[in-house]
């Protein structure tokens, strides 16, 4: 699929030309997906100005948080008044599937000293993994290939950035942003992750428990509905998971 | 915004806990193994904490705790993308067509 398999040239003795390579192809892997990121940066950057969060606390969440989907998670939930302990909760249960990620490079990067190890991981994004397991499946690890690791990680993290603030910007221009409906971008993009991922029983029944459960305890103070019908749904979907295994065997 | 804690301090805490997920498991690299069941769960979270936050602001039960509006223009936008994703798996073409809806159907003046 892509030529840059080239890049593992055996024991090289000059090692710039290498790393130059690296970091050519962690760009050239990471591109696309910085495509993607634009318009999300753009809607989130002028959905929170919109929302009354100040540019500065806009900005530190693409500084520090740097999880579209938790930021629009965060907005959304501060959108319906909802509590720290809410948000905070919905964060950890959200990007959980983080985990997952680290999980699966470790064997990647498990040779690298601690501040590697710490930078690559604190930047571990849906789009960074996705480019970088797919590298790594196909090249295997070369001795510089956590240069192109950190090349991707670095320019999801500049290009985010750099979007939220034209979104700020574009979020300060037009008043009345709130309720024109431009806050389901937020809504829409769940949608098709959720759709996407309906692909077993167990992620079907995930949803249909989350929704029911979510619907019906929406009167609960505290947003305690999203996140008792969050835990039910996953247990829930774990059980069939078992279920659909153990008559896969029988 | 949100009352009493300020939103610094709800980013601050957002941050911390990304780190506390994305860091540990590169951090102790070859010591942790995750149990199969574990990892079934975490597979299923987003699917589980989305669809909790979806149905709930597509019935507008934030902004009706009572009840369920059941004829609002947010309701018909999501039956639209959840069609647009259907139709062509593609998380962009969901985007648009669900934002559009969402758009459009304010103008019209039906709800």
């Amino acid at each position: 699929m892509h030529k840059a398999a080239a890049v593992s040239a055996p024991a090289a003795s000059n090692k710039t030309p290498e790393r130059r390579a690296e970091i050519a192809d962690g760009i050239k892997v990471t591109f696309p997906f910085m495509v993607g990121a634009a318009p999300f940066g753009v809607i989130f950057g002028a959905l929170a100005t919109a929302q009354g969060l100040h540019p500065f606390e806009t900005l530190s969440l693409s500084l520090f948080v740097f999880s579209g989907s938790a930021q629009f998670v965060a907005i959304s939930l501060l959108a319906l008044g909802a509590g720290a302990w809410t948000i905070w909760l919905a964060t950890l249960i959200l990007n959980l599937r983080h985990t997952l990620y680290a999980a699966a490079l470790v064997p990647y990067v498990r040779h690298l000293s601690l501040p590697w190890r710490f930078v690559l991981s604190a930047g571990l994004t849906d789009e960074t993994f996705a480019a970088m397991e797919d590298r790594y499946r196909r090249l295997g690890r070369q001795e510089h290939s956590h240069w192109a690791y950190l090349t991707s990680v670095v320019a999801m993290y500049v290009n985010w950035n750099i979007w939220t603030s034209l979104g700020i910007v574009a979020g300060r221009q037009f008043t009345g942003l709130e309720d024109s409906g431009l806050a389901f971008a937020a809504i829409a993009t769940f949608i098709g992750m959720v759709v996407q991922k309906l692909t077993t029983p167990g992620a079907r029944a995930a949803a249909a428990i989350a929704g029911v459960l979510a619907a019906a305890l929406a009167f609960l103070p505290h947003n305690l509905g999203l996140t008792i019908a969050t835990l039910v749904a996953i247990c829930g979907a774990v059980l069939v998971d078992r279920h659909v295994a153990a008559r896969r065997i029988a | 915004m949100s009352g009493e804690i300020s939103v610094g301090i709800i980013i601050l805490g957002m941050a911390l806990i990304n780190l506390a997920l994305r860091c540990p498991l590169f951090l102790m690299a070859d010591r942790i193994r995750i149990p199969a069941i574990v990892e079934r769960a975490l597979a299923h979270s987003p699917v589980a904490v989305l669809t909790a936050i979806i149905v709930p602001s597509a019935l507008h039960l934030n902004v009706a705790p009572s009840g369920a509006e059941w004829f609002n223009p947010d309701l018909f936008a999501t039956i639209a993308a959840i069609a647009a994703s259907l139709l062509t798996r593609n998380l962009m073409a969901t985007i648009a067509v669900g934002l559009g809806a969402a758009l459009l159907l304010r103008q019209v003046g039906w709800f």
